[in-house]
């Protein structure tokens, strides 16, 4: 990994679910190279999104987008969701946490969290760059 | 200023295409920097022959830079030799982004 | 670090979940005291016109009224040539949004969009 002399972040907004669209293996693939060019790297998981963390994804012919999921968790990637479409959605499985902030699933990764969005704009406060990708 | 556009879908299939190439030509027009980064249906943008070549050629004439993605040609049958002259084909694209969102750009416009 | 977003709206109301995806970051960005532009463009002007009921017949909350809630601080801006090309008239919209054309489009991006997002 390149050392960088002062870490930079980039926050990828993600508004297409897994498989639907080629968006969201091209957020993966940015942020992918983000992390290993030494940068700091977020993803925001809005609308449809929400489902990319979503465990027991089977594919036959298709990049699994889970697997790539928890190996970019593994390198370094911040993943959060947003609660009010995870909510819709059916991941949120109970109220929120006061010292995470998180809600809390059963049914994501290990590594991404359901968080308000709130957190989305704390990330856009803290990032040099963000970039939306999706429909 | 550089702005960075970053573009993901077909060209006649998106109302974005017309913000893109009006705004890119203006910006230009006004001295800023622009960059086109083409990747996933977005490479059919750089194909040669078709009603908005020719947008793209006054783009690039004017010194806009357009980046496409080889792997996105390659899996669409879309050879480089059928693209609008002058466009770059990156050997890593993803690099070349994210340098330049990262270290040169200071808009980046997702469309 | 970001002080500045700029929230590109560009599809219609209610067919989609991208106007209040836009809005709502809109409010939590505020709330985040980040300044906040919003622009309509393409299908996106249609979210700003007036006198939609769509609780009363979709179930749905009512997108006019997210515009109120985030007028002032945050700015709504109107492209111009995209009203032009829907045949949609100033008349037409509420009244809390500016028309612009691409040119003062080009200064809100260079002005407030460190950080640009699109719906």
């Amino acid at each position: 990994m390149k050392e960088m002399s002062t870490t930079k972040t980039l926050t990828i907004y993600l508004l297409t679910g897994p498989y639907t669209s080629q968006c969201t293996d091209i957020a993966l693939d940015i942020a992918e190279k983000a992390l290993n060019k030494g940068y700091k790297a977020n993803l925001f998981l809005y609308m449809d999104a929400v489902h990319v963390p979503k465990k027991g994804q089977k594919t036959l012919r298709f990049p699994k987008v889970e697997e790539r999921l928890r190996k970019l968790i593994s390198i370094g990637l911040r993943v959060k969701a947003c609660v009010r479409c995870a909510s819709a959605r059916g991941y949120v499985e109970g109220e929120q946490d006061k010292e995470t902030g998180t809600f809390p699933t059963t049914q994501y990764v290990n590594g991404a969290s359901i968080t308000s969005i709130y957190d989305f704009s704390d990330w856009i406060k803290e990032s040099d760059k963000v970039i939306t990708l999706g429909e | 200023m550089r702005v960075v556009f970053i573009l993901t879908k077909s060209p006649q299939n998106s109302g974005n295409t017309k913000i893109c190439l009006k705004n890119a030509l203006l910006a230009r027009s006004q001295g800023y920097d622009i960059g086109i980064y083409l990747l996933g249906d977005a490479v059919f943008f750089a194909k040669n022959q078709q009603n908005i070549a020719n947008d793209l050629k006054k783009l690039l004439a004017s010194g806009c830079k357009l980046f496409v993605r080889k792997e996105d040609l390659v899996a669409r049958g879309l050879k480089e030799d059928s693209l609008i002259p002058d466009v770059s084909v990156p050997s890593d694209f993803y690099d070349l982004l994210i340098t330049d969102i990262m270290e040169k750009s200071e808009r980046v416009i997702c469309l | 670090m970001v002080n500045s977003i700029l929230i590109m709206i560009t599809k219609a109301p209610y067919g989609r979940e991208n106007v209040y995806g836009g809005l709502y970051t809109a409010i939590a960005c505020l709330e985040r005291k980040l300044s906040v532009t919003v622009v309509l463009v393409n299908d996106g002007v249609y979210s700003a016109m007036k006198g939609q009921a769509s609780y009363k017949t979709l179930g749905y909350p009512n997108i006019e009224d997210l515009f109120y809630a985030l007028f002032p601080p945050a700015k709504i801006f109107v492209d111009q040539s995209s009203m032009d090309e829907r045949g949609i008239q100033k008349e037409d919209l509420i009244e809390i949004v500016e028309v612009i054309d691409e040119e003062e489009l080009l200064n809100r991006i260079r002005e407030h969009g460190e950080a640009i997002i699109t719906y």
